[in-house]
C-alpha cells in the first residue's frame, strides 16, 4: 500500500510544480500585457531575426 | 468640372486622403514631408516591412516638429526624474504612446535598434500603450531617443504628470497569485475528498481517510489566510467602524466553515467542507477578476498636471534655456512659444499677447492681454513668443490651487445595494443561528453546535457575492465596447441611480473640432484649386476646417512658397497666385475691436472675403435631450456667451436650466448645489474647466473625440460620436440593477432550501458540496446571459 502514499505524494509535487510555475509566469510579467504577444507571434522571423543579430554582433 | 476629378489618393504612410498634390517618392504619394521623411528612414534602414503587416499603419506628420520642442531632455534633472534606471552606461526609461495600434507599430517599435544601433532592447506594452527602451547613455540620449519616436509619428506623451508620478507602474498581480493558490487547493481537495463523495470505506481506506482529510486542512490554511485575506481584512475594517457590508456574513461563514470542518477531521467524525470552503473562495476570486478588468491604456485620474508643459523656457544668466515647470520660481522671466501653455500665474513683459482659455473657462475666443496684466496659469498663447515674469509657483497659481483643493476633498460614496443587503442578512443569519442553537441546545449540546455551525455555513451568502461583480462586469464590458469607459464597475451601479443631469456646452453638445464654416465675400471658384492646395499645408486647426469646407482640388499643385506665421495665418504662392490666409491684422493690416475667429482671404493683393465658424452642434443632440428630459432633470452650464440660450432653454426645460458665462468654480458650486435633497447628480462634460465639477458630481462623464486624448479626471470617459446613446446608457445601467434583484431572489431561495437542511441538523458535506457550487453557477450564468441580452435589446453592443 505503500506505494500509493507514493504516487499521492509525487502527483502533489507535479501539482506544485504547475502552481509554481504559474506565479512564475506572472511574476515574470506575462500577464501585463495580454494583446501585443498575439500580434508579436505573427511576425515574419527572417527580419527581425536579423535585426536582434545585428544587435547581439 | 468635377468628372476630371483626379482619383482620391492616399499617403503611402499615414493613409488620410491627400487633399493637395501628394508628394511623389519611390513610386508612392506621401501627403506631407513628415511621412516622406518616416518612410525614407524606414527604407534606408531596410524596415519596410512595416508597411506590409498592416496597411498604412503610420501616424500623420503634418505637424512640423520645432526642432528645439525636446531641448528640455537634455537637462539632467529632468532626465533623472525621467528614466527608470542609469548606471551612467544603460539607460532604461518608460515612455507613453498613445499613438501605438497596430500590428506593425508594435513590430517597428521593437525594431527601433536598427535605426538607432545605441538602443539595445524595446519592448511594446500593446495594452498600456507604452513602450521600454533600455539604451546606451554614452553613445545616445534621452532627447535622441524621443526625438527618434517623434519623427517616426510615435510623439511620446511628456508633461509635469511624467515626472510628478510616482514611477511604479507595476500591476496589481496578487490577484493572480491568489486566484492561482486558490484553484490548485480547489482541484487537489477535490480530488483528496472523491472517496468521501461516493462513500467507499472500509478497512482499505481507514488509513488514507485520515491522510486525506489532514492533507485537506493543509491545502485550505493557505487559501484562507492568503487567499481570502482581502474580505477578512474588509470584515474586520467593517466590523470596527460599525458599518457593516456583504464581506461581513461572507466572513462568518468561511470562518464557521473552516472551525466546523477542522473540528470534524479533529474529532473524526467526518471529512468536513473544505471543498465547499475552498471552491467558494476561488469563486469569489473569480468574480473579482472579472470585475476589475480596467482600461490601463486610459486614465481617469488625470489633473492639471497631465496638461501642463514638463519645462519652459526661462531666463539664467541673461539666457533661454530649458527649466523644469516645478523648479519656476517667483521673478522668473520664462518664454512661451505659441501654442505652449502658461505653466503659473505671470505677468506680461511683451507687448501683446493673445491668450485662448477655453481649457481654463470654456470661452473659445482669444483675450487679448498688453503688458502688465496677469496672465492666469492654463491660459494658451496663440500668437508669436512672450515673455513673462512668473507671479506665483506652479502649485500656488490660482487655477492650481483650485484643482488641488477639489481633488482632496473625497465625493461622498454612494451606498452600494450588496452592503446593504449584507447588513440586515449579517442580522438576519445570526438571529436564525441562535435561534437554531438555543432549540436544540435542549436536547444535546453537540447537535445545537452542528446546526449552528451548519445554518451559518449554508447561509454564506456566496451567490449574493458573486451577483454584483458578475452582472456590473458584464455591463462594464458591453458598454467599453461601445464606447463608454468606467473607472470601476460600481459605476453602473451610480449611472442607475441619477436624476439630474448638467451639460457643458462647448466640446460636449458641440464638436471639438469640427465647425461649420460659412464664406461671405466675392467668389473664388478660378483660384479654387489654388486656394485649398496651400490650405492643405498647414495644420492649423481653423486650415484643417477650411480645406474639410473646401473640398478637394480638382489639379492639385504644390506651392512654390509656403510660410506659416504662428498666430498670424498662411501665405504662399500657388500656381504663380500669391495668396495670403489670416486673421484681421495678418491679412488687412488693420484689427477691429472686435475679436472674433475668422480667416479673411487675400488673393493677389486683393482681399475677397472671410470665412467665420460657428460651433457645429453634435448629430442628434436635440433628441438626445428630449429623451432624456422624460426621466432626468436637466441643465446646461457654460463657461461660453450667451448667444444661443434661447434656442438651448426649450431643450432644457426653461431659462432656468441653462446659464452661461460660468467660470470652473462656478460650476462647481452649481453642481454642489444641485446635489442637495438626495438628488444624484451626472455631470457630463470635457476640459479642465469642467475638472471642478466632474469631481463635484456623484458621476463625472468626461466626453472626448480621441479616447487617447487627455481627459480630466472623472468616473467614466464617453466617445463624443456615441454621445447620442446616452439615454440608452442610463436604462440599460437601471436593467442591470433589476439584473441583480433577480440574482438576490436566486441566491435567497437557494439560502432558504439550504436553510431548511440545516435547522434541522441534516446537512451532510454532500448535501454542501452539491448546493454551494450550484447556487454558484446558476447565479454566474444567470447574469452573464441576462445581462448580455439587455446589452443586445438597447442596442449596446
Amino acid at each position: 500500500m505503500s506505494v500509493l502514499f507514493m504516487t499521492i505524494f509525487f502527483s502533489f509535487i507535479i501539482a506544485l510544480f504547475f502552481l509554481v510555475g504559474f506565479i512564475w509566469s506572472v511574476k515574470s510579467g506575462q500577464f501585463d500585457d495580454t494583446d501585443g504577444p498575439a500580434v508579436r507571434m505573427l511576425f515574419d522571423d527572417k527580419k527581425s531575426s536579423h535585426a536582434t543579430n545585428n544587435n547581439k554582433s | 468640372m468635377r468628372k476630371n476629378q483626379v482619383d482620391i489618393q492616399f499617403c503611402y504612410h499615414c493613409g488620410e486622403e491627400v487633399k493637395g498634390a501628394p508628394i511623389q517618392y519611390e513610386g508612392h504619394q506621401f501627403c506631407c514631408n513628415g511621412c516622406k521623411g518616416a518612410y525614407e528612414l524606414l527604407l534606408s534602414n531596410n524596415l519596410c516591412d512595416y508597411y506590409t503587416i498592416d496597411k498604412n499603419p503610420g501616424n500623420n506628420l503634418r505637424v512640423e516638429i520645432d526642432p528645439t520642442e525636446y531641448e528640455y531632455l537634455d537637462n539632467s534633472h529632468i532626465i533623472r526624474k525621467l528614466l527608470n534606471y542609469s548606471d551612467g552606461k544603460t539607460a532604461r526609461v518608460t515612455l507613453n504612446l498613445p499613438q501605438i495600434h497596430c500590428s506593425s507599430c508594435i513590430w517597428l517599435l521593437e525594431n527601433l535598434q536598427t535605426i538607432n544601433a545605441a538602443i539595445f532592447e524595446s519592448r511594446v506594452n500593446f495594452s498600456k500603450k507604452t513602450i521600454h527602451i533600455t539604451f546606451n547613455e554614452q553613445q545616445t540620449s534621452l532627447r535622441q531617443v524621443v526625438e527618434l519616436l517623434a519623427s517616426l509619428g510615435y510623439v511620446p506623451t511628456l508633461n509635469l504628470n511624467s515626472v510628478t508620478e510616482a514611477k511604479t507602474q507595476n500591476t496589481n498581480r496578487s490577484l493572480y497569485y491568489k486566484l492561482g493558490v486558490a484553484g490548485f487547493a480547489f482541484g487537489n481537495i477535490m480530488l483528496m475528498s472523491f472517496p468521501e463523495y461516493i462513500g467507499i470505506s472500509g478497512d482499505f481506506t481507514s488509513q488514507f481517510q485520515l491522510l486525506f482529510r489532514w492533507f485537506n486542512v493543509a491545502l485550505a490554511v493557505p487559501v484562507l489566510l492568503y487567499s481570502g485575506s482581502d474580505y477578512l481584512q474588509n470584515a474586520l475594517t467593517a466590523v470596527k467602524t460599525r458599518i457593516l457590508n456583504l464581506d461581513v456574513p461572507i466572513v462568518i461563514g468561511m470562518l464557521a466553515l473552516f472551525a466546523r470542518s477542522v473540528y470534524e477531521v479533529a474529532s473524526g467524525i467526518g471529512a468536513g467542507y473544505f471543498d465547499s470552503l475552498v471552491g467558494f473562495i476561488f469563486f469569489l476570486l473569480l468574480g473579482k477578476f472579472f470585475q476589475t478588468k480596467t482600461y490601463s491604456h486610459l486614465s481617469f485620474e488625470r489633473d492639471f498636471k497631465s496638461f501642463f508643459p514638463l519645462a519652459v523656457l526661462a531666463k539664467v544668466e541673461g539666457e533661454f534655456v530649458p527649466v523644469e515647470v516645478n523648479q519656476l520660481s517667483v521673478a522668473d522671466i520664462i518664454m512661451i512659444k505659441s501654442g505652449q501653455i502658461v505653466p503659473c500665474d505671470s505677468i506680461l513683459l511683451s507687448s501683446e499677447a493673445r491668450i485662448d482659455y477655453s481649457f481654463v473657462t470654456g470661452e473659445s475666443n482669444p483675450v487679448v492681454k498688453k503688458t502688465g496684466d496677469l496672465i492666469y496659469a492654463g491660459g494658451k498663447q496663440v500668437g508669436g513668443a512672450i515673455e513673462l515674469l512668473v507671479d506665483k509657483r506652479v502649485e500656488e497659481s490660482y487655477l492650481t490651487e483650485l484643482w488641488q483643493k477639489e481633488n482632496s476633498d473625497g465625493k461622498g460614496q454612494v451606498a452600494q445595494v450588496a452592503d446593504v443587503v449584507g447588513k440586515y442578512f449579517t442580522f438576519t443569519i445570526l438571529a436564525v443561528a441562535l435561534f437554531t442553537f438555543v432549540y436544540w441546545s435542549f436536547s444535546s449540546l453537540q447537535t445545537a453546535f452542528l446546526a449552528f455551525t451548519s445554518v451559518l455555513i449554508v447561509a454564506c451568502p456566496c451567490a449574493l457575492a458573486l451577483s454584483v461583480p458578475f452582472t456590473h462586469g458584464t455591463a462594464m464590458r458591453w458598454l467599453a465596447k461601445h464606447g463608454f469607459f468606467m473607472k470601476s464597475s460600481a459605476i453602473v451601479e451610480k449611472l442607475a441611480h441619477i436624476n439630474r443631469i448638467v451639460f457643458d456646452k462647448t466640446g460636449t453638445l458641440t464638436h471639438s473640432k469640427n465647425a461649420a464654416v460659412t464664406y461671405d465675400g466675392k467668389t473664388f471658384d478660378e483660384y479654387k484649386d489654388e486656394v485649398i492646395s496651400l490650405v492643405f499645408q498647414s495644420s492649423h486647426p481653423l486650415s484643417e476646417q477650411i480645406a474639410q469646407h473646401l473640398g478637394q482640388a480638382a489639379n492639385p499643385y504644390r506651392p512654390s512658397t509656403f510660410e506659416e506665421i504662428p498666430g498670424a495665418g498662411i501665405k504662399g504662392v500657388v500656381n504663380g497666385v500669391s495668396i495670403k490666409l489670416g486673421n484681421e491684422q495678418f491679412v488687412l493690416g488693420e484689427q477691429q475691436d472686435e475679436i472674433q475667429s475668422a480667416v479673411y482671404l487675400q488673393i493677389n493683393g486683393a482681399y475677397y472675403g472671410r470665412f467665420s465658424f460657428s460651433l457645429n452642434y453634435r448629430n442628434g443632440f436635440e433628441q438626445v435631450l428630449n429623451q432624456l428630459r422624460n426621466r432626468f432633470e436637466l441643465f446646461l452650464i457654460s463657461g461660453d456667451n450667451n448667444k444661443e440660450q434661447q434656442r438651448l432653454a426649450t431643450h432644457f426645460g426653461g431659462e432656468g436650466h441653462v446659464l452661461f458665462n460660468k467660470k470652473p468654480h462656478e460650476k462647481e458650486a452649481f453642481v454642489c448645489a444641485l446635489k442637495q435633497d438626495t438628488h444624484k447628480v451626472a455631470m457630463v462634460g470635457d476640459g479642465l474647466n469642467d475638472a471642478g465639477a466632474l469631481n463635484a458630481a456623484d458621476l463625472g462623464i468626461s466626453v472626448t473625440d480621441d479616447v487617447n486624448n487627455f481627459t480630466p479626471a472623472s468616473d467614466a470617459i464617453i466617445r463624443g460620436d456615441v454621445l447620442q446613446d446616452l439615454p440608452a446608457i442610463f436604462k440599460y445601467a437601471l436593467a442591470s440593477e433589476k439584473v441583480i434583484y433577480a440574482a438576490f431572489a436566486i441566491s435567497f431561495a437557494y439560502n432558504l432550501l439550504g436553510l431548511s437542511f440545516a435547522v434541522q441538523g441534516m446537512l451532510s458535506p454532500v448535501v454542501s458540496a452539491i448546493l454551494m457550487p450550484l447556487s454558484s453557477i446558476t447565479v454566474v450564468v444567470f447574469t452573464t446571459l441576462t445581462t448580455t441580452l439587455l446589452a443586445k435589446k438597447y442596442r449596446i453592443v
